[in-house]
């Protein structure tokens, strides 16, 4: 469990910089496609759309550390209302449930991936479109994975790790 | 099987499974049931990628994140202070504009109880306004100026709807004063009966332009994103586009209220933790709706809807009903995504136009938050000033009655918000 919870670590970190490095460029890279379009009447080629496919990245390696983090929006009424000894049941079974529908949906991100590969098509400036799709396995599976750990009542939000600051 | 798994993902929504799983479940069921391979729901997940104001909701979300962390707050604070404390209920005044814009930029998300609450409580029981009046007025303004453009509800909404987002902001104005008017003379009727009215201040140019000095870095965003917004220069991703990268450069390098090293990863991580916790959901959502449509279940609950309604104005009073309960019980950004598909289809029939309806949803949800039992404003004003929750709930039931009757006014009468979409769109 040391090693799972030590691995699951390091993929935070590594997911941590990630959003960094995704978002800046997002920011900078629209920022300059503002500036070429109202003032010079041009744009970078194909910019738009891997800024929405970044989104689709940002979402999913958010929505990982969302995870670890417990904080998936959800409807927290009774798990307010119930004593805690009970909560941590109650807690144990939801993730149970979220592993389960988690581990589908990396199975069918996988699906997708497999079949736009044959298909061969580019999203834009070269970039396959199943790359771009790649994430959505990739981070199902490490969603899938942590939810694994809360299933198994690991405690993933340790005091003294940080998330990729370095 | 099918039955039984609903139930269950039902059961185990109010258990507090995470909302994405409880949808994804749901749409896994749905295709299961009508013989489709599962890869259908990631196929729908992924076209989120087609929205094209999809860049808009995290640019946006990092810099209201940037705001609530910077000093932001309190200039902005102090400017509203000089140049509205002069009048009759002067504090409460300020409150409700400070928050009203706060909220207009950061979505929403009890960012602004948490970043205002804490300086405005002190503020209004200083001047003289009982402590009763100040904790329902904080919980009640938490979610005000939601109507206000670039608000993340308003963008979200017109993602989900398939409806121009300018439209919306346009739509929002007047629907947003509206609210802010009610509750801004109900301020100065308890400002004017506080035993110490003579407390207040005359207007001080030293203190404006001091306040204004110090805020000038970040008051010119205002002019540029409402300007750029409402005069059409402007989509609603260039705006916060804009609005990100001059709000970075701003407060880390102008204002170096935040550390590049040490603050600005941790915020980006922060903001880009809420994108995906709302869009994961979106994501599945898109699955379970596609499912929905494939069933023709929107028809369906349309005919159900027109054999027992036959009248818009009995629908409308239907969904504010509806709307207050999903409010109480859902935060803003999974009810937009899950409700909207499901209600669209219906209004359109009924003859209820979809911007009209976009305001309609946001001011019922904006005052679920603050509805007893379990608006969501309600917990977290009571976790930052650490009274209890029934306190809070007598505390915020006048301003309550005074929002339900701006509710009215903006779904009965549609013009107030269609009104500013068709001057600005005549030809």
């Amino acid at each position: 469990m040391r090693v799972l919870r030590a691995f699951e670590r390091s993929l935070a970190r590594a997911e941590g910089i990630a959003l960094v490095v995704l978002l800046i460029a997002m920011i900078g890279g629209s920022f300059l496609q503002v500036l070429l379009r109202n003032f010079f009447h041009t744009g970078l080629e194909g910019a738009d759309v891997l800024f929405r496919h970044g989104v689709l990245w940002i979402a999913l390696v958010g929505a990982s550390l969302a995870t670890r983090r417990a904080r998936h929006i959800r409807i927290d009424l009774v798990p307010r209302l119930i004593p805690s000894g009970c909560r941590v049941w109650v807690e144990r079974i939801t993730a149970i449930a979220a592993l389960a529908v988690a581990g589908i949906l990396t199975w069918a991100g996988w699906t997708l991936v497999a079949l736009e590969q044959e298909a061969k098509t580019a999203l834009a400036l070269g970039v396959p479109t199943w790359a771009a799709q790649a994430i959505l396995p990739l981070e199902f599976l490490i969603i899938t994975f942590r939810l694994g750990l809360l299933a198994a009542g690991e405690p993933l939000e340790a005091a003294e790790d940080k998330e990729g600051s370095s | 099987m099918i039955l039984a798994g609903s139930l269950a993902l039902i059961l185990l929504a109010f258990l507090g499974m995470p909302l994405f799983g409880v949808i994804g479940g749901a749409a896994l069921l749905g295709f299961q049931s009508a013989g489709i391979h599962p890869a259908a729901v990631m196929i729908e997940f992924y076209r989120m990628t087609s929205a094209p104001t999809l860049l808009a909701i995290p640019l946006f979300t990092f810099a209201g994140y940037l705001l609530a962390e910077s000093g932001a707050p309190q200039r902005l604070l102090a400017v509203s202070r000089a140049l509205f404390g002069w009048m009759p209920g002067g504090v409460a005044f300020v409150t409700l504009v400070a928050c009203a814009g706060f909220t207009a930029f950061t979505g929403a998300s009890g960012a602004t109880i948490v970043a205002l609450g804490g300086l405005l409580l002190p503020m209004l029981m200083q001047e003289g306004f009982r402590e009763k009046f100040s904790l329902g007025l904080l919980t009640t303004s938490g979610s005000l100026g939601l109507l206000f453009a670039p608000s993340l509800p308003l963008i979200l909404y017109g993602l989900v709807a398939q409806t121009r987002v300018d439209h919306l902001f346009l739509a929002g104005f007047f629907p947003g004063i509206l609210i802010i008017g009610v509750l801004a003379l109900y301020c100065m009727r308890s400002g004017m009966k506080s035993d110490r009215a003579g407390m207040r201040h005359p207007f001080a140019w030293a203190e404006a332009g001091r306040a204004l000095k110090d805020a000038a870095w970040e008051l010119p965003l205002i002019p540029i994103v409402l300007v750029g917004i409402y005069g059409g220069f402007f989509t609603a991703t260039e705006a916060a586009s804009v609005t990100a990268f001059y709000l970075l450069v701003v407060e880390v390098f102008v204002n170096k209220d935040l550390n590049l090293k040490r603050d600005l990863p941790r915020i980006i991580r922060e903001s880009m933790i809420l994108v995906g916790g709302i869009l994961i959901i979106l994501g599945t959502a898109l699955g379970f709706t596609s499912f929905l449509i494939d069933e023709e279940i929107p028809m369906r609950l349309l005919e159900a809807v027109r054999e027992n309604i036959d009248s818009r104005i009995a629908f409308l009073m239907i969904l504010n009903l509806f709307l207050l309960g999903v409010g109480m019980m859902m935060d803003i950004f999974s009810a937009i995504i899950v409700v909207v598909p499901l209600i669209t289809p219906i209004a359109r029939e009924l003859g209820v136009d979809p911007i009209h309806l976009g305001i309609i949803f946001l001011t019922n949800l904006e005052i679920g938050y603050a509805t007893p039992p379990v608006g969501l404003n309600l917990f977290i004003a009571s976790y930052r000033f650490e009274r209890p929750v029934t306190e809070l709930y007598r505390a915020s039931l006048p301003f309550l009655g005074l929002l339900l009757f701006a509710l009215l006014i903006i779904t009965y009468w549609p013009d107030v918000s269609l009104f500013l979409v068709r001057w600005m769109t005549q030809p």
